[in-house]
This record gives C-alpha cells, structure tokens and sequence, in this order.
C-alpha cells in the first residue's frame, strides 16, 4: 500500500514537472486522433495497424538500447532484474505513446491520398 | 467522546503508509469539524522541507486557527540534489525554488530568524527583538555547520586551491565541481572526511567519494591519484553489511580508510590538512584535494534553550529533545520537533521527514484536541547510496538498523539502474510532493 501510494505521487510529482510536455502529448494525441476519426472511412485500418506496429518495435529496440544512456547510465550497468523490468516497462511505455501520435497521423496521410 | 476522536483506526502501520492515505486516516479520525474550529496559534520555527510540509499540513486542518512560519530564507534548497551538484551531473539551479511558491497562502510568515525560544513562556523571540506568543510550538530549524570547528577553515575558499565540502550551500557545492573536477583530471592526494558528530545525511559523503572516483575514471586522473578517507567514527555507514560493501569497494579501489581520525585544521593556502588519529596524535598531510564534512549541532537558539538535551549522547550538539517515537518534546509537550533538529538516533535526511511529517502533525493535532498521540515513528531513513554515475543502491532502514524497503521485491543490497533513475529523476518531484503535504 505505501509503495503504491508513494509510486502515485512520484509519478504525479514527475508529470508536474513536465506539465508542458505532457499537456503537448496529450492535447496532440486527443487532436490527431479526433481528425483522424472523423474522416470518411474506418478508422481502423490492417495495413496501417501493421505499419504503426513494426514502427513501435523498431521504437521499443530502439529506447532499450539508448534508455541507460539518456539517463546518465549505460546497458552494462543493467546487472539486476527490475532493471531490465523497468527498461521494458519505460521503453514499452514511451513507445506506445509515440504510436499513439503515429497511427492517426498514417491514417490522416492514407485519407489524404487521391481516391485512385 | 469517541465522535471527538476514535483511536482504534490510528495503527502505527498507517501512519508509516505516508502521503494522502496517512492524511485521510488522521483527518478522518479526528472531528475535522472541531479541529477546523479551533482557534489556536501553532507557531512553526525554521522553513525546511519540514516546516513547510507540516504548514501545508496544518493550513488544510485548522481553518479557524493560526499558522505562523518563522525563517528569514526565501530561497529553497533542495539539499538530496547538492551530491550531484558537487560532481557535475546537475546545474545549481535544479536544487534552488523559492519558499513562497511552497508555502501556503493562508499561513503567516514572519521572515526573521528565531533568536531565543522560551518555552516556559510559550514564546519565541526574532533576532529582530519581536517576541510572538504561541499555543503550539513545531521546532523545524534543521542543523547548523560548525565549519569553525576546523582551525584555519574559511568556507570562501571552499572551490579552490582542492577544497572542497557539499554540505555548506549550492554555491558551494559547484565551486567544489570546480575543484573536484580539476582533481579528476591531474590526480594527486585525495581526502575525504567525516566529522564525530551526527550529520546531515550521513550517506553524501560516501556518495561524494564513490563518483570523484568515477570521476578520476572518466577524466583520466586515476592512475595519478591517491584516493584516501578518514572518518572520525568508527565505520563508514551504520549498518554493518553495508559498511563492509562500501569499504571492500573503497580497497578495491586503492583507498586507504582510517577510523577514529578527525580532521582539525587546514591551511587552505599551503594545502596542508591537520588530523588527529586514534591515539590522540596530530599529524600532517599534503593533499590535493580535501573533502570537508563539517561537525554539526543543532542552531544555537535551540542548542542554548531548555528545548535542548541537557544529558546523554545529543547533549553535546544541543540536539531538541524529543521522545523519539511520538517526536514530542520530553518536557514541553506543546513542542514537536521534526527534522534534523531532533535529538533522536540515525535519520537526518529528506526520507526521514518525509517520513516523520505525518507522524508529528497527527500527534499534534492530538495534542490540541486533548487526546492521547496516536502515531509512532520508527525512525525510518533512506538513503539512495550512488556507487557510480548510473547505479546506486536503495537502503531503507529504522532506529533498530532494520531494513525497511518500501518496495520488498527491490533487494537493498544489489545495485540498480532503477535506484538512479528514482534518484536522479523521481526524488526530487516526489520531494516538492511532500513539501505540498501529499506525500
């Protein structure tokens, strides 16, 4: 119960001093995937599923191997496994994000395109 | 009388849950209504983390009442960041905020400085000669730096010439980068010291000789470098597993360690450091660079007051004299202490307040409806031991030397990336939480 409680309010304090990022992301996402909903068609598309998906893989390998690093560490310090918990769980997170940002903007650009 | 207050709900177990969950127990517990209505003056001297979470936590409860800060200091620091100020990792401003933006709105601050506190009277006096009457007294005002302790010691030279000290301001934690910095990359005598006396974070001078080291690595001074720490104490950490960790990676890296050694003097300008060992003999050394810690003791206005110790091992450093589980005053129980004021074994850190915080003002709150204090603390401390830029190791414990992790599936005794990223990254916004009272 208290981790649980301390975790809520490091994550809160963490969002608070990041408000402008995170207020960017979430008006931005909200934003893009209203417009993107809105446009003729399903919004849920195969193809682009797809696409968004191997797009957050190579994101997710991506954050794994550079996270330590931007975080004034580095892989080889990785020795224990809540680290590597915590390095799944932050690039996981972080790349889900992004896909969030990704998908409409795919889905805007396929609506965009002239009907052949 | 139970509608007034209902003790059952109150455990020792809730109030160490922290944050909201401990804020709802205590408000609930008691008659918020009578509380709120209560017209008394709680009087809370010194505007540390301490002072301003229990202002934040009193202003919610005591609507009719009156919270008066006392502390002249408009500028925030926050203390848990000076260690990585010191090495380089972080600019000086990421540790300074102001305390108005932190202080409530609806609390008096009176910006002097406590000169005297009379208990007797219920009033404290300003070093301005004004004197303010209080119902309730929460002695806040942290510690002081005998820095004059240290015979030739002026802490303007700290940054140059290889002094160095993290302990004195942020200014002087990035002039010590400065010389610290220089010592990384030409190598030479390096000494870091720890005083007799009970301190302010006890795990930042360790932490400060495990990243010069990582330092000396990164920058090239290792090979030229001899590396060396003399504790006036006997050990480096007061938990003996951990004492052996930090002094087999001390040997590990070349280091020589001596006990019962305290540094006396330094003459800044030759760059020559006097100590005296075990047996009582002064001796002299060369060094390039010298890491004080400070002796420390309570201010003097507590130190010199009837608040302070007047027997036992906290006597000599005038340390508040409180119950260290109810963290009330021994003889004033209208006084609480809370902080690295408080004459109680282990604990003077951010964690320890944010632990105690709870604790003080539910027995507090108490105390002003006239019941018995509900909550208890464990002495609960933490310390985020930085072993190398990039790792560290989280180390909860209690008065009892008790590992106390808040998170049980974290093994204290392993160094994590997940304990860097909390210290580097998390720390500080859950601090400004507990400033807030939420935490």
């Amino acid at each position: 119960m208290s981790e649980l409680n301390l975790t809520f309010f490091m994550l809160l304090g963490y969002a608070q001093a990041h408000w402008f990022v995170v207020l960017l992301f979430v008006f931005g996402a909200a934003g893009l995937n209203y417009t993107a909903w809105v446009q003729k068609g399903a919004f849920f598309n195969r193809d682009l599923l797809k696409q968004t998906a191997i797009g957050f893989g190579g994101l997710f390998v991506f954050l794994c191997l550079t996270l330590p690093a931007m975080t004034g560490s580095s892989l080889a310090m990785l020795g224990y496994w809540v680290d590597w918990m915590l390095l799944i769980v932050m690039a996981g997170g972080y790349a889900f994000a992004i896909s969030l940002w990704v998908y409409p903007i795919l889905r805007l650009r396929e609506s965009l395109k002239p009907a052949d | 009388m139970t509608k007034l207050y209902k003790t059952s709900d109150i455990t020792r177990r809730k109030f160490l849950l922290g944050g909201a969950a401990t804020l709802a127990a205590m408000t609930t517990s008691f008659n918020a209504q009578a509380l709120k209505n209560t017209p008394v003056h709680v009087v809370i001297a010194g505007s540390g983390s301490a002072g301003i979470s229990i202002a934040n936590r009193l202003a919610r409860v005591l609507k009719k009442g009156r919270v008066t800060v006392i502390d002249r200091k408009e500028t925030h620091y926050y203390w848990p960041g000076l260690t990585l100020v010191a090495t380089g990792a972080w600019p000086k401003s990421k540790v300074l905020g102001q305390n108005a933006d932190y202080l409530p709105s609806n609390v008096d601050w009176i910006k002097e400085m406590v000169a005297e506190f009379d208990p007797d009277n219920k009033q404290v006096v300003t070093d301005t000669g004004r004197a303010v009457n209080y119902d309730y007294l929460v002695v806040a005002t942290g510690v002081e730096y005998n820095y004059h302790a240290i015979e030739g010691l002026d802490t303007d030279a700290i940054g140059h010439n290889g002094l160095a000290s993290v302990y004195h301001s942020p200014d002087a934690a990035e002039r010590s980068w400065d010389a610290i910095k220089k010592y990384s990359e030409q190598g030479g005598n390096g000494f870091f010291t720890l005083p007799s006396t009970p301190i302010r974070c006890a795990g930042a001078p360790l932490k400060m000789t495990f990243l010069t080291l990582d330092r000396l690595q990164q920058n090239g001074g290792f090979a030229k470098a001899k590396m060396n720490f003399y504790s006036a104490t006997n050990n480096l950490f007061g938990l003996p597993w951990f004492n052996q960790f930090i002094l087999d990676r001390y040997h590990d890296a070349g280091m020589t360690v001596k006990f019962r050694t305290e540094l006396k003097a330094v003459d800044t300008d030759k760059r020559i450091a006097t100590f005296v060992d075990a047996d009582g003999e002064r001796f002299e050394t060369d060094y390039d660079l010298l890491h004080i810690v400070p002796p420390m003791r309570a201010s003097a206005p507590v130190r010199n007051s009837k608040l302070a110790w007047r027997e036992g091992n906290m006597a000599s450093g005038g340390w508040l004299a409180v119950d260290k589980e109810t963290l009330q005053h021994i003889n004033y129980p209208e006084v609480f202490g809370c902080g690295d004021v408080n004459g109680t074994p282990r604990g003077k850190t951010a964690a320890t307040v944010k632990m105690s915080v709870p604790i003080v003002v539910a027995n507090l709150l108490a105390t002003i409806a006239g019941q018995e204090l509900p909550a208890s603390f464990n002495g609960y401390t933490s310390c985020p031991l930085l072993t190398k830029f990039g790792a560290a190791m989280l180390i909860e414990f209690d008065y009892n030397g008790d590992l106390t992790p808040t998170y049980p599936f974290i093994d204290p005794h392993k160094e994590s990336w997940l304990a860097w990223v909390m210290k580097e990254q998390l720390l500080k916004p859950t601090y400004l939480q507990m400033l807030k009272g939420n935490v």
